[in-house]
């Protein structure tokens, strides 16, 4: 609906239509929060404000240090109060009453961005944006407010005043949309219903942990990178080029290559406002150690306020320090096969610490996998199961490859335009009959990351 | 602009413009044939919050997006594809817990739930010592699901009928006699469709339970009429969403069961054994006095001998007590997922010395927080 109403109005009317879509749209799912998204973005618009009109470099410091701050307080507040409180009620109990308070949807994404262009501004690398409702715009921009990928204003900027949507650009749009919509409903639920499954069992085996390892694995990739190819695709479709947040991230060679190629928004937002600000690489090995245990706390932190989300990021803290000291040299001359399953492995025991309700549940998880917990090796409804979702299983660890676009590619080169035309339109229309069965059938699946 | 820029631009806006149209000019469906079920209703934000007490704006729009997912064109039909899709495309072994062996479908049930069914036993225990101190006899009968006999051959986890029923027999009292139907029972005595026995074919098991009433020394020609309702699908059909033959719903009459008068304790009503009327229901089988009914006397107005029989019961007893009847003067059914037992012996008129049938399903027994305590 918004897509007919955004090209029936005229070219001037475009933002407003986009600006509205987006508060209904936000308003839809959680109406309370609205307000603090909206306060949020006008105050880092007006922490912008000030930066760009002060000369004096403390005062643009001095408002910059208060509006990432103002800009923080929600964020802070809502996601990590509670952890706060429980943790300090744990050495003094009942110390603090905890605030209960529920996170507002997307609250991690759009911060980051309102941060990200506040320090923008203060950096002049980016112009300052003089119209609030265009601020308001990038902010709250629908299709990636709640889940990323997390947009820097100036990717944008230009395309918020001057934008084309050729014929081209809105087909590649449709296109993209159509297959994050596959990637999320056809294969991230079904694989969220193989773990739930497992999980429903109530009985653990050495393979039934594994398998919902894996199966998480796959399902976060899919999900999320789903998720991230829709925001791309309705960005197209209005416009507008968000950068990839995706890259093949378990066909890595190294856990270096791995955060390179994973939530590509995230890692180069730490990279750019957190690690490079505090000396990067180009300081003392023990200080480069430092630098990368404060990105990697914030890392696991930013996912969630719970300690096994902190163990997550301290996980990588530590195998990049590892690489980092020279292992990486090592990976690099393996053959890629060996570093390829290196690496996949570890991102797997490192989904076991993020996937866990708690830090305790995921010891239990890792010591039972390695055979430490006293389960037998395998139990009836692993192997049902293994069964059931195999062939689901291999078209996921295929599609999580480059092999279908370089099929495409072939059919292609073998100058058959048209076959390969057939194929990619009889494909969409598939993924989207299919996928609308989906959801019609199945119960309410949000994405993972909402709670981030 | 290319051909597959044109198409895909064409097919996608037609989607867009066809699905909400086609919403508007289609009349809302009041309920689900298929999967019995009401369906979500347009209702204006105020109407919603008076039928939804303290809700938000929030719940309303859950409600829209539910409201429009149930009311979505040729729900149905985009169902069963999804369902197929599943199961012969992706080779998924069930699809939402429901699977199909031969003509068959059942539900996954794989491990028994050692404490709804502790709890279950401990409240029959207590029903029987509170309420049946007489010299009435007790028996409880356990009936396998289909799943007892289609799982292993198909391929499908399940636990074992045995291993169910020495838990029952360790758990309830001495004094209650345990009838396993399993013997008695196969595939073939249960519908395609649905998880329920045919009537038609439970004539052993009666004679079965009967005897260990002891009412009754050996079988006996109750001279029954089978009528036959053809075109029935269970509640599993619409649930799998998988493509399957109908069933035939069929019930047995004799003069006995035509006279016999169904009252219900709870809205004051009477009617017959067998309500037709409910044929044409969104589950036939309620036909069987008339379906999930809390509590109800049933009278044999043919049999004087004063003889009660309490029975306790899931759904498959609907089809069973009418085939108990004809040695009793009274039966008693009781649903104890739906009423209490000291709700239901102030309304109907229990003897102490009554016998007792408890007379239930594995899933039922298995399923946690099935009963009113």
């Amino acid at each position: 609906m918004v897509l007919v109403v955004y090209y029936a109005v005229p070219r001037r009317l475009k933002n407003a239509v986009l600006l509205i879509a987006s508060l209904v749209f936000y308003i839809w799912g959680e109406p309370r929060f609205a307000i603090i998204m909206v306060s949020t973005a006008m105050t880092g618009y007006l922490a912008g404000l000030l930066i760009d009109c002060l000369k004096n470099a403390k005062g643009r410091r001095a408002t910059l240090i208060v509006g990432l701050a103002l800009c923080l307080t929600p964020l802070l507040l809502f996601k990590y109060g509670d952890f706060f409180i429980n943790n300090v009620n744990t050495v003094f109990p009942g110390a603090l009453s905890p605030l209960n308070l529920v996170l507002p949807i997307g609250v991690s994404f759009y911060t980051f961005q309102i941060l990200s262009y506040v320090v923008d501004v203060y950096r002049k690398q980016v112009e300052t944006e003089r119209n609030p409702f265009y601020f308001l715009m990038y902010v709250s921009f629908f299709p990636q407010l709640i889940a990323g990928p997390i947009v820097r204003f100036q990717t944008i900027q230009e395309e918020i005043r001057y934008r084309h949507v050729t014929p081209e650009l809105f087909a590649s749009g449709i296109t993209r949309f159509v297959i994050g919509l596959g990637k999320k409903v056809l294969i991230a639920n079904n694989l969220a219903g193989l773990g739930a499954n497992l999980a429903a069992t109530g009985t653990r085996s050495v393979i039934s942990l594994w398998m919902i390892a894996f199966t998480f694995t796959l399902q976060i990739y899919f999900d999320f990178s789903g998720y991230s190819d829709m925001a791309i695709g309705l960005g197209r479709m209005f416009g507008f080029h968000f950068l990839e947040n995706f890259n093949y991230p378990y066909l890595s060679r190294s856990v270096s290559d791995f955060w390179r190629r994973w939530h590509m928004s995230l890692g180069s937002w730490f990279r750019d406002y957190v690690y490079i600000p505090m000396g990067g690489s180009r300081v003392s090995g023990p200080k480069i150690i430092l630098n990368l245990f404060v990105v990697w706390l914030l890392t696991g932190f930013w996912h969630g306020a719970s300690w096994n989300f902190i163990a997550w990021g301290l996980f990588y803290f530590v195998l990049l320090a590892i690489e980092r000291a020279g292992f990486g040299r090592v990976l690099s001359k393996l053959p890629s096969a060996v570093s390829i399953i290196y690496t996949f492995l570890l991102v797997n025991l490192g989904f076991v610490l993020f996937n866990a309700s708690s830090l305790g549940e995921a010891i239990f998880n890792l010591k039972g996998m390695f055979g430490f917990q006293a389960l037998p090796a395998t139990d009836l409804m692993a192997v049902y199961y293994g069964k059931s979702y195999a062939l689901i299983l291999l078209i996921a660890c295929v599609a999580a490859t480059p092999l279908p676009k370089w099929l495409l590619g072939k059919i292609k080169a073998v100058k058959a335009d048209f076959v390969a035309d057939l194929v990619t339109v009889f494909g969409l229309v598939l993924i989207l009959v299919l996928a609308t069965g989906s959801l019609i059938d199945g119960s309410f699946n949000p994405f993972l990351y909402f709670r981030f | 602009m290319k051909h597959r820029t044109l198409i895909i631009i064409v097919i996608f806006i037609v989607a867009l413009v066809a699905v909400p149209i086609s919403t508007l000019a289609m009349p809302d469906r009041q309920i689900s044939e298929v999967e019995r079920r009401p369906l979500a209703q347009a209702m204006s934000y105020q109407e919603y919050l008076k039928s939804h007490y303290g809700a938000e704006l929030a719940d309303y729009f859950a409600y829209l997006e539910t409201y429009l997912l149930d009311q979505f064109p040729f729900r149905d039909d985009l169902r069963v594809l999804t369902a197929m899709a599943r199961v012969y495309g992706l080779r998924q072994r069930d699809n939402n817990m429901y699977y199909k062996v031969g003509e068959h479908l059942s539900k996954l049930d794989p491990v028994i739930r050692e404490n709804a069914v502790q709890s279950a036993l401990s409240l029959f225990n207590e029903v029987c010592r509170t309420y049946f101190s007489g010299q009435g006899k007790h028996v409880f009968a356990l009936i396998p699901d289909k799943n007892a006999f289609m799982a292993e051959s198909g391929g499908y986890p399940h636990f074992q009928y045995d291993s169910f029923l020495e838990m029952v027999s360790s758990e309830l009292d001495a004094q209650t006699q345990i009838l396993p139907l399993l013997e008695y029972l196969s595939l073939d005595d249960y519908y395609r469709t649905d998880p329920h026995w045919d009537q038609t074919k439970l004539l052993a098991v009666a004679d079965a339970l009967l005897q260990m009433l002891g009412v009754r020394n050996d079988a006996q020609d109750e001279g029954y009429e089978t009528h036959v309702h053809s075109s029935y699908f269970g509640t599993f059909a619409g649930q799998a969403a998988l493509p399957v033959k109908p069933d035939e719903l069929a019930w047995l009459t004799n003069e006995t069961l035509d006279q016999a008068i169904v009252y219900d304790a709870i809205t004051k009503q009477t009617a017959s054994i067998y309500q037709t009327d409910k044929l044409e229901g969104t589950d036939p089988y309620d036909l069987f006095l008339g379906g999930a009914q809390a509590l109800l006397s049933v009278k044999n107005l043919k049999q004087l001998n004063g003889r009660q029989l309490v029975v306790f019961r899931d759904s498959y007893g609907s089809s069973m007590v009418p085939l108990l009847i004809a040695d009793y003067s009274e039966i008693v059914v009781v649903d104890l997922r739906y009423v209490s037992m000291s709700v239901a012996a102030g309304l109907v008129d229990i003897h102490a010395d009554a016998d007792v049938l408890l007379l239930y399903s594995t899933s039922v027994l298995n399923s946690p927080g099935a009963f009113k305590q």
